[in-house]
This record gives structure tokens, sequence and C-alpha cells, in this order.
């Protein structure tokens, strides 16, 4: 695929991969809640507040951009 | 159709709340409302079925109205505040249930040991304990833990690499204590019994607490069955 064709990436699909990030912590955290292993726990302690900080970011980086276009910062 | 299924989550989480907690057949107090773990339990699935509903909803908004003001304060409740409740309360769960025997026994290799604890024909110091409720709960980890932030720490850590070992199948049988065992965790109930001290001289208190005897020189073997480790490998 040549640079032409490529999408770019806008700011909706920032917000949708933070979305699916969001939502995958949740879901380990409900199979955590439901029904606890060794297994869910230690992947849900390493995976879940990773992926949480890395929507927060993409979210944070959405707003601070549309910000910045707009001026106010 | 979509009131039926909030209504069907609604008594999923409300069962979850109302679950009995006595494994022994002991009746329930007056105005039982279940354990604090129970609540958690039930408060966080309603929140974090909560939280993937907002989200399914900010991305059928943002597919068919772009990003608008409202999708956007969703979006921060539904990134930044719900989730940190759902992650709290998980956490929560997660470290109270990951002490109890069940969570220590998901192992397979653990099998030998849970069957020791409920065998009425053991006397290994482990089945005592247990059968006899010297410990209320979480077993394992009463014992298996030093006291305090630390022990809490450590024995959160320990159980990681437990499962690690576990799922790659690099440990060897029968099981060995990966530290010494120390006296203290014996003596923080023990030490000051009546029972105790009317049957044990004072001199040997100092070797106990320095761990230059073990309590387990007496009264072991703490373990016994399938998989238990010998006399020496407790120590």
């Amino acid at each position: 695929m040549n640079q032409e064709n490529r999408r770019p990436i806008t700011r909706l699909h920032v917000l949708r991969l933070a979305i699916v990030l969001t939502a995958v912590t949740i879901v380990l955290a409900l199979s955590l809640l439901i029904k606890e292993t060794a297994y869910v726990f230690s992947a849900f302690m390493f995976l879940g507040p990773v992926l949480l900080l890395a929507a927060v970011l993409l979210l944070g980086y959405v707003i601070f951009s549309e910000l910045r276009d707009k001026q106010v910062i | 159709m979509k009131a039926r299924r909030l209504s069907a989550l609604g008594w999923l989480a409300a069962g979850t709340l109302l679950a009995d907690p006595r494994e022994f057949g002991v009746p329930q107090p007056h105005g039982w409302v279940g354990t604090t773990n129970q609540w958690v339990q039930g408060v966080g699935i309603v929140f974090a079925v909560f939280n993937l509903i907002l989200l399914a909803v900010i991305w059928r908004l943002i597919s068919k109205r772009g990003v608008t003001a409202i999708s956007k304060a969703l979006l921060f409740g539904a990134i930044m505040v719900v989730p940190l409740v759902v992650i709290f309360l998980a956490t929560a769960h997660g470290m109270g249930e990951s002490m109890t025997v069940e969570a220590c026994g998901h192992c397979h290799v653990m099998d030998g040991h849970v069957a020791d604890l409920k065998n009425p024909k053991s006397d290994s110091l482990a089945a005592i304990h247990y059968q006899n409720r010297f410990i209320q709960t979480n077993h394992c980890y009463t014992c298996h833990s030093d006291y305090g932030m630390n022990g809490t720490v450590r024995a959160k850590l320990d159980g990681l690499g437990h499962t690690f070992r576990n799922l790659t199948g690099k440990y060897e049988l029968p099981l060995k204590i990966a530290h010494p065992y120390s006296n203290v965790r014996c003596l923080s109930c023990h030490g000051g019994a009546k029972r105790f001290l009317e049957k044990h001289d004072k001199d040997i208190l100092p070797d106990l607490l320095t761990d230059k005897s073990s309590c387990l020189d007496c009264h072991g073997p703490a373990h016994k069955g399938e998989g238990a480790p010998t006399k020496q490998a407790m120590r």
C-alpha cells in the first residue's frame, strides 16, 4: 500500500481505540469479579491498569489536540 | 427486550449480593445483608456492566453523529471516572479472594495439600488448624504470610511467582518451601496463649524467636499426603 492510499488516523480512530482498550480492561475486571482464578487475577493486575492508562492518554491526546486547534492553549 | 435484559442483569447482581456466605450451615444473623466482599463483588459487577453499556452507547453515538459535546462528556465518564471505580472494586475483590483456600487450590499441584486439610484422619498441623477452626478464614494465607503491609505485598509477589511456575511447569515435587518458615508466624497467635506458656520452657523462647530452632521440629509435619514436602523441606 502506498502513501497516498493510506487513510489518515483521525481523532475518531483514536477515540475508538481508547474505547476498545477501556472495554478490554472492564471485561478483564468483570471476569475477575464473576469468577476469580490465579491467571485472571494476574492478567487483570498487569494488563488492566496499563490498558486503562493507555486509553486515558489517548483521550487526553484528543482533548489536547482539539484545544490546540481551537487555540485555547 | 432491552428492559428484560437489564432486569436480568439486575437480578444477577442482586443474587450475588444475597448469596449465602455460610459454608458450615450456621444460620445467618438477623438482618444479614452479606459480607463486605460480596457487596464489593456485586457493586463491582453492576458498575462494570454499566461501563460496558456506556462504551457501547458512545461507540454508536460517535459512529452516527461524530464527536459531539454529549459524546465527549460521556467519554470522560466512561474512560476516566467509572473504570476507576471498577478497577478499585475488582482489585479489592481479587485481593480478598486470592487469600482463600479455594484460590490456593486452583493449581492442580496443591490438590494434595487441600485434600490433607480436609482429611479427618490427618494429624498434620495444617489439618488440625483447619478442622478445628483455629484459623477462621484464609487458612493457607494466614500461615504463609508475614504480618503487616510488607507481609501482604511479599505474599502477593510470591503468589505471582507460583502462578508463573504453575503455568510454565517450572517446579519440582515434592514441593519445598521457598524461604525458611519463620517461627514468628506461629508465635503471633500462640506466643501469649496460656496453653503455650504452660507447656513450653521459657528458655526455649529466645531460640524460637531467632529461628535457631523451629516449631516444626517438635510439631511437624505441617502437611501430609500427595505432593506434600518432606519434614526437612518444610523448614
